[in-house]
């Protein structure tokens, strides 16, 4: 019965996935079909030996730790506000989720028009894109906004599945407001706290929309995504730029089985 | 269900046929594709074209900025699209296109059509490895664009073309506050390699060289990198520097934050607009002066940019709809055609017969200042991977406020790097 489920698995996701294996051992260009031959791992030597490699993972990492980290306070903040609440919570969690439901390219073109210079509503004549820290502050405030709901709804979703017994029983036991967030709160809602940070960081370390639209990855803001774009759709570097994603996908498969594991060892 | 099945595959069996019934009958049906600006213009063109009736071109709009439209265009060629029969080319892309086998060179007598009367500039841009692959339809070379009352006032005279980089400065920033701008493109984008390119060229040196090698760790490289960077930590450098582009200049320069600006001729038709509506704005329009594209060496004329778009047939046009398309891509860039263009887009013409049309020259009072230019200005590097290395040059030269001398031997081994690739 699974069997056209798996099909189209494999037909949406394997063999994309092979072929740009296969195609990053090439030297081909689009522009040069006539000189494709086989190249070996001299794509990867060229990558991981370049400059652009280790500044545009630099970037990334910045983008994705800052970013979360953010997402992450606010979004715990804001669960247990929702979770608190004795009335008005439908409404409240309604508004909370709007940003999410806004498109990145949408979002992303808001913040850069709001932060334009002499005419953009923030205001002033300091150029925030054009210089490599304010143009990383507005990144990171778009994708804060836009995507702390979703931190919020999946620890939400942890902070219901607490029981309100084990509250009573550290009340009983004289534990403060303080210790009780520390000792029940946080390991109760541990596993949603891992799932939470493991998407977003995920999503956040592919990040490509929001720095297209503001920066082009100008002034040091280039991330991996963009760099495989560049190569890819920009230069037709068909072989180089499968290289590329193919070390972002070993990133994020990194990156998920150090979440894992950090998970396995904690429970 | 097995209705609906059975329909599905008639409409498929049909298919093929229907196809092949529109090929063989009435006009050649050809497929231009290019960028938004030019809507009225373009339509007249087509409709004086296929008047003649030997095919009729119906027109493909790509998206807005040519980086957009190059990666549309690309993925369709590459894929030997059949109904890609006409492409308006950035002037940029004439090598890539050609060496890929994307367009086709272009037959001897629609050569000798199409190079007649055709500016220097603009042919050389047409042109990869001694054969002609695109006719020039829209052309345009940068000029200095200056506040006539403020040039006098900083004891200037741009209109006889010989100034240099220098002493527009020191000039400019002789100016009260708030009127010492000097606009310059400085965004990461093709525009800055524009301005590049044209101080290098301007210096007597070129960014690659016909073999791939790259110049700029050379004395002309060097002049070109202190050129910005005086610039960018004067006091002509404008706020948001970084991130100039055309509009922004022009917009800087209409409202006076900037006295100088150096940009294409679409600045003046977009004034002459602006002052029609904004009686306000008519003294302003009355003070702009214009002069050929600063020097960078005292005494040996500038190398000002060159712009501008060609008409180039698509590789994957079938065999027997080639004559028309070259048919009809001389039509497109007739003089006629060219001065319609002109007029209606503000855009300046590949061939030199239009600037001399009286309607022309009472539109563009600049009309000869803008032929000598385009027909001395220099191109950018004709390259394969010229997109690589338009990147590589931005990517080094960004911000401009971080550009000194020395960055002219880094940005030298991004493009060696760049080229190779």
């Amino acid at each position: 019965m699974a069997a056209p489920a798996l099909l189209l698995m494999v037909a949406v996701t394997v063999v994309p996935v092979l072929r740009t294996a296969a195609l990053s051992l090439e030297n081909y260009s689009l522009s040069a079909p006539g000189e494709r031959a086989f190249a070996g791992l001299d794509n990867y030597g060229r990558i991981l030996t370049s400059d652009t490699w280790w500044q545009d993972l630099a970037a990334t990492v910045v983008l994705t730790v800052t970013s979360v980290g953010l997402e992450f306070v606010l979004g715990f903040a804001l669960a247990m506000a929702m979770h608190k609440m004795l009335w008005g919570r439908q409404f409240l969690r309604t508004i909370v989720l709007v940003p999410y439901a806004v498109l990145t390219v949408v979002s992303a073109f808001a913040f850069r028009f709001a932060f334009q210079p002499s005419v953009g509503f923030v205001g002033g004549d300091f150029n925030w894109l054009g210089e490599t820290w304010s143009a990383y502050s507005v990144i990171v405030l778009t994708e804060v906004w836009k995507t702390t709901p979703f931190m919020a709804l999946m620890l939400l979703a942890g902070l219901v599945t607490v029981p309100g017994e084990v509250y009573e029983a550290a009340k009983v036991d004289g534990a403060g407001a303080w210790q009780r967030f520390w000792r029940v709160t946080v390991p109760c809602v541990r596993p949603a706290i891992v799932v939470a940070l493991l998407f977003r960081t995920l999503d956040a370390f592919r990040v490509f929309d929001t720095v297209y639209i503001q920066t082009q990855g100008a002034v040091g803001t280039e991330t991996l995504s963009f760099l495989s774009y560049r190569f890819l759709i920009r230069d037709l570097e068909v072989g180089l730029g499968s290289a590329v994603s193919v070390l972002l996908f070993v990133c994020v498969a990194m990156i998920a089985a150090g979440f894992v594991r950090a998970f396995r060892g904690e429970s | 269900m097995k209705k609906l099945l059975r329909l599905a595959v008639a409409a498929l069996a049909a298919l093929p046929l229907a196809a092949c019934a529109s090929e063989s009958e009435g006009p050649v049906a050809l497929t231009w594709w290019q960028g938004p600006n030019a809507d009225t213009p373009t339509q007249a063109a087509v409709a004086a074209c296929n008047r003649e009736g030997k095919y009729t071109i119906k027109v493909e709009t790509l998206p807005e900025g040519s980086d957009k439209q190059r990666e549309q265009l690309v993925r369709r060629l590459s894929a030997k699209d059949r109904a890609v029969n006409l492409i308006t080319l950035d002037v940029v892309w004439t090598a890539e296109f050609a060496e890929a086998g994307w367009i086709l060179p272009l037959p001897e007598s629609t050569t000798r059509t199409v190079s007649e009367g055709t500016l220097g500039g603009a042919m050389k841009s047409a042109t990869w490895k001694g054969k002609v692959y695109a006719a020039p339809l829209l052309s345009g070379s940068q000029l200095l664009w200056y506040r006539k009352s403020r040039a006098q006032q900083a004891g200037i005279d741009p209109a006889k073309g010989e100034l240099t980089w220098e002493q527009l400065l020191t000039a400019a920033g002789s100016l009260p506050d708030g009127e010492r701008g000097v606009a310059t493109p400085g965004n990461r984008y093709e525009g800055y390699t524009v301005f590049i390119n044209a101080l290098v060229a301007s210096a007597g040196g070129q960014i690659v060289d016909p073999d791939g090698n790259p110049g700029l760790d050379t004395d002309a490289g060097r002049a070109a990198a202190t050129v910005i960077s005086s610039l960018a930590s004067g006091p002509s450098a404008l706020k948001g520097m970084s991130t100039l582009d055309e509009e922004t200049m022009r917009a800087a320069f209409e409202n006076g934050e900037a006295s100088f600006m150096t940009n294409w001729g679409y600045v003046y038709a977009a004034a002459a607009d602006r002052a029609r509506k904004e009686p306000g704005f008519k003294k302003v329009f009355d003070d702009y002066g214009w002069a050929r594209y600063p020097r960078v060496v005292q005494g040996s004329p500038s190398a000002p940019p060159l712009g501008g778009s060609n008409l180039a047939v698509g590789a994957g046009t079938p065999e027997d709809q080639r004559q028309s398309a070259f048919a009809a891509l001389a039509c497109l860039t007739s003089t006629q055609s060219q001065k319609t263009f002109m007029l209606q887009s503000g855009i300046p013409a590949a061939r030199s017969s239009v600037y001399d049309d009286p309607e022309v020259r009472a539109k563009f009072p600049f009309a000869d200042v803008m032929r000598d230019s385009i027909a001395e200005a220099a191109p950018r590097p004709m390259a394969r991977k010229y997109n690589a290395l338009s990147t590589a040059i931005q990517t080094a030269f960004h911000p401009p406020a971080s550009v000194t001398a020395g960055t002219a031997a880094k940005a030298n081994a991004a493009v060696s790097e760049a080229v190779k690739q």
